[in-house]
């Protein structure tokens, strides 16, 4: 037996001496796989945790280089209530109202472009040219207008969330294959139908892709808004940590910003298992 | 007064800027309660036919009548004569978001035909089909010829008086479209719905249908008609001799087209 072989008692734990109901085996296949998401890439940032002690040890790494795992653990208990925690308040109230806009008018202008030709032709192009802009660059000129105020961040993550969503979800829209099409002009639907029986499921698959990236994508930019703008914020405390050579702080900020991130990110893949359950099958 | 009835019919399609000639003075008459199947090579403008006749496509000239209504290419068709056919595509076309059942209950939906009796009815037909195991799954679960079943019980849930099928189960292997076309004709019998039948497969045509339209391709137009009287239709009559000479005689037919052509 090579060592790639291997058998179903191996696989489903080595002691079954009956063999049992497939529908059993299933379920017990999903579980299996369900805990390997979780186990392998927590035992590969264990791994990598350890590495990166090891090598501050072994190098003796300065503080204000590379702090060690440990020291940033010790800052992030120490300063989450009284520095972290009110910029990442601040911080995701800006997500929030931004990502809100944006899924809103992302959703409406996809919707108002499947409509016309004419109006999806002319606002892709200008769509795709403010999805790769960086929109941290438009922030002086916004703030000529409005100052300091917050409404210039909200203004940031909604041009740059925006197009990405709306993008998706005209393509979820558009992408009608041709016998489907047929088969709604065989029953003679109307637009209405079309719209609320067919497109919209249709779509659905695009759409959630659009809103998962404009999950990492709002993060990203409200982050560089407090970067650029100063005052608060979760990119501000990296900022002025990082000016303060307290590295350990700075690392701590950016693990709590990317679990932003990759928390938005899972609660809309959440809502898309619940909401597409016919790609789950059965 | 026939069913359907085609007269001069013709359609241009544009193709990189050029006009190809779909169909050319198509000609044709199913009287109710009649099986029909079109038949000919790939690309000769069958499954055009029918789609004309269910307004999904509109003719460039000539006359479409339906169940006495007269229509052209200018407006769309009414309503009630939409709801009267029953187009089977052919890929099943279910859609993957709805289970079986609620695919199969779509038009009555999209037709507003509420009630205990249009459910029933439907309940009827799943079972009918052997579906009733399978009806709260959704698709991709289903065989293909599963899927292919639903599609036929789909076109069929509001009654239709005509039904149009476009090479339903030529992606089908051989047992599986032996057995779908006699239960197809068992349905037929039963419910005295008018068939018209697109294939190019020649045994299926002649074992099916009560007439076969014979088309030749550049441009698509119908070379012929033959009556075809067995008399038994199930599998039994492949191999009966009438059986085989109406397929020599299609297959001639198309043949000597393509001869021409050739020459």
């Amino acid at each position: 037996m090579s060592k790639n072989d291997f058998s179903i008692q191996e696989v489903f734990g080595g002691g079954l001496t009956e063999v049992a109901p497939v529908s059993e085996l299933r379920v017990d296949g999903k579980k299996d796989e369900k805990l390997k998401k979780v186990l392998y890439p927590s035992i590969l940032l264990a791994v990598l945790i350890v590495l990166w002690e090891v090598c501050v040890l072994a190098f003796g790494m300065p503080q204000t280089v590379l702090p060690s795992p440990f020291s940033v653990a010790r800052a992030l208990a120490v300063n989450f209530k009284s520095l972290i925690l009110p910029e990442l308040i601040f911080t995701l109230e800006i997500i929030a109202a931004g990502y809100t806009i944006s899924v809103l008018a992302g959703f409406l202008l996809a919707a108002l472009c499947s409509q016309s030709r004419l109006l999806a032709r002319s606002a892709a192009p200008l769509a795709v040219m403010f999805m790769v802009t960086p929109t941290i660059i438009l922030i002086p000129i916004f703030m000529v207008f409005l100052g300091f105020s917050p409404i210039v961040r909200i203004i940031v993550v909604v041009l740059q969330c925006v197009p990405i969503i709306m993008l998706n979800t005209l393509t979820g829209f558009m992408s009608i294959e041709p016998q489907q099409r047929e088969m709604l002009a065989a029953h003679g639907c109307s637009r209405r139908q079309i719209l609320t029986k067919f497109t919209i499921f249709n779509a659905m698959p695009q759409i959630f892709t659009g809103l998962k990236i404009g999950c990492v994508i709002s993060t990203i930019a409200a982050l560089g808004a407090d970067f650029a703008m100063g005052k608060e914020g979760l990119g501000y405390r990296i900022k002025i940590s990082s000016s303060m050579v307290a590295i350990d702080m700075v690392f701590a900020t950016i693990i709590v910003a990317a679990l932003v991130g990759i928390v938005m990110f899972e609660i809309v893949s959440f809502i898309e298992r619940r909401v597409i359950v016919w790609k789950r099958g059965g | 007064m026939s069913k359907i009835e085609m007269r001069g019919v013709s359609k241009k399609f544009m193709a990189r800027r050029e006009e190809l000639l779909a169909l050319c003075d198509i000609n044709l008459r199913v009287e109710e309660g009649e099986f029909v199947c079109i038949v000919g090579p790939s690309g000769c403008g069958k499954s055009t036919i029918i789609r004309i006749i269910d307004d999904i496509i509109k003719p460039t000239a000539g006359v479409v009548k339906v169940d006495g209504v007269t229509y052209d290419n200018s407006l769309p068709i009414p309503r009630e004569l939409v709801r009267k056919m029953g187009f089977v595509f052919q890929t099943s076309n279910l859609y993957p978001w709805l289970t079986v059942r609620e695919n199969i209950c779509l038009p009555l939906k999209i037709f507003g035909l509420r009630g205990r009796e249009w459910a029933e009815y439907a309940d009827f037909l799943i079972d009918r089909a052997g579906m009733a195991g399978s009806a709260d799954q959704y698709p991709r679960s289903l065989s293909r010829g599963m899927s292919q079943r639903a599609g036929v019980v789909r076109a069929m849930v509001h009654r239709p008086e005509i039904l149009l099928m476009d090479e339903p189960f030529g992606s089908l292997d051989e047992r599986t479209r032996e057995r779908m076309n006699v239960e197809l004709l068992d349905i037929w019998r039963e419910s005295g719905i008018t068939v018209i039948f697109i294939t190019h497969n020649i045994s299926e045509a002649v074992l099916l249908s009560q007439r076969a339209y014979i088309m030749a391709i550049d441009p698509g137009r119908v070379i012929g008609d033959v009556e075809i009287r067995l008399k038994r239709r199930d599998l039994s009559a492949l191999s009966d001799y009438h059986f085989v000479e109406y397929c020599d005689y299609i297959n001639r037919s198309i043949g000597s087209i393509g001869l021409e052509k050739a020459i």
